[in-house]
């Protein structure tokens, strides 16, 4: 269940986060942000979500690299993630999965899929 | 402007360095200790280069050049494409959470507003993915990989995708494939999307039946998708493969937004990637027929 789940987003467009917050407010999740990858990194030690859907194009510390730490990161590496890539057919979903991402979805996607990404991931 | 002949040079010569500068590109960021395999990878290059005979350096100057603006190009496709997938991202999400009452109720006239802005960024969505399609083919961009592939086995896979909706215009899909086909060598993300804009054209159109015919001589395969649709007057025939061509009588009428890319880019997979060629024909009451032909010999530009 939704219930009382921690799902943090990152990614640097606000007015991506807050559209994404909405709807996943609305479904029971709470929500906490971050802005670039090193917040990111920062706020998941402290925080511990229970997932990450997570910006592939990110200046500085881009989606894979934070992927990767996360993923070499005995404590952390449980946390599913979904990345939000930009292309369809490119070599970001190899390099994204390779990194270890547990799943990607790329924009522009509906509600529906990253809902039924995330519900199965929350529930693995 | 560099002449063509260095022009084509480049632009077969982009896509390799660009796989390989963007595997080394990504090796890098995610491996930092990986950089000296870079370094080697590059001396190798550039052994590589100095073991074909040197061509005199004015020219080699000029195929720098050359490969310089081409690759300025295809940046500008890859930053376009981020851009503006952002915000349409961004305008689609917003727009589903009024839709479905996540912002408060809605009236219905309200409600009718917000759908027809939706159907409007999913407009704008394909017309994006498509230019961007277009652009990537056209400058060299776009990642070519073919590969051997049962003829069959592929075309029924694809045709597959489209059983739901023809179902729901009450259409029957007929394929004819024979027993043995020989292997077709192709990109398979590009032929499928050839494939699958002939087939939406074909159920935009279609009365009661789509036919898919497949034939096969020595040289080459020939698949053809026809529909009992109204057809296409033959003065329009000549022009459909060209960008833009969503004819004004028939999208007026039409049941759908077109934006009349979709057989612009066939054309550039089938002809220029494949070596094969594609055209179509309008056979009185009998609707349109789409047939393109690929060498069974490999052509691909890799
Ligand atoms: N099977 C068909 N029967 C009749 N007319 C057709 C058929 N297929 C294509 N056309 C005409 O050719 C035009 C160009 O087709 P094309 O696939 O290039 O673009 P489109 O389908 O309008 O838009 P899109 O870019 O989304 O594919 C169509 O707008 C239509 O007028
Ligand atoms: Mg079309």
């Amino acid at each position: 269940m939704s219930q009382g789940k921690t799902i943090l987003l990152i990614d640097d467009e606000a007015d991506l986060r807050e559209a994404i917050k909405m709807k996943l407010e609305a479904e029971g999740y709470q929500i906490e942000q971050a802005a670039n990858g090193v917040e990111a990194l920062e706020h998941i030690k402290r925080n511990n979500p229970d997932l990450i859907v997570l910006d592939v194009m990110m200046p500085e510390l881009n989606g894979y690299q934070v992927c990767k730490r996360l993923k070499e990161d005995e404590k952390l590496k449980h946390i599913p993630i979904i990345l939000l890539t930009g292309r369809a057919h490119s070599s970001d979903q190899f390099w994204g999965l390779g990194m270890g991402a547990n799943d990607y979805i790329t924009k522009p996607f509906e509600f529906h899929e990253l809902l039924s990404l995330i519900a199965q991931h929350l529930n693995d | 402007m560099a002449n063509l002949k260095y022009k084509n040079i480049g632009q077969k010569m982009v896509p390799e360095l660009e796989t390989l500068e963007e595997a080394l590109g990504h090796l890098e960021t995610v491996f930092p200790e990986a950089i000296s395999v870079k370094r080697k990878d590059h001396q190798n290059v550039i052994k590589l280069k100095n073991n074909i005979s040197t061509p005199p350096k004015p020219k080699i100057e000029r195929l720098k050049n050359v490969i310089t603006q081409l690759k300025l190009q295809k940046e500008f496709v890859d930053v376009a494409a981020h851009e503006l997938k952002a915000p349409l991202t961004i305008i689609k999400l917003s727009l589903e959470n009024f839709k479905t009452g996540v912002l408060g109720p809605l009236s219905e006239k309200q409600k009718k507003v917000i759908e027809r802005m939706e159907w409007n960024v999913i407009r704008l969505t394909r017309l994006t993915e498509d230019i961007l399609s277009l652009a990537r083919l056209e400058n060299g961009r776009a990642k070519i990989r073919c590969l051997q592939q049962e003829t069959a086995k592929f075309l029924k896979n694809v045709i597959s995708h489209f059983e739901d909706w023809a179902e729901r215009q009450h259409i029957r899909l007929e394929l004819k494939i024979p027993k043995k086909l020989p292997l077709l060598c192709i990109d398979v993300d590009l032929m499928e999307q050839v494939l699958s804009n002939l087939m939406s054209n074909a159920l935009r159109y279609a009365k009661t039946k789509i036919i898919v015919t497949v034939t096969a001589n020595a040289h080459e395969m020939l698949i053809s998708v026809h529909d009992d649709g109204e057809g296409i007057q033959e003065e329009h025939l000549p022009n459909l493969f060209q960008k833009f061509s969503a004819l004004k009588e028939s999208s007026q009428n039409a049941k759908h937004q077109s934006t009349g890319l979709g057989l612009a880019i066939c054309k550039k997979i089938i002809e220029d990637i494949h070596g094969g060629k594609i055209w179509a024909e309008s056979l009185k009451k009998m609707g349109a027929k789409f047939s393109f032909s690929l060498p069974l010999q490999c052509l691909c530009e890799k």
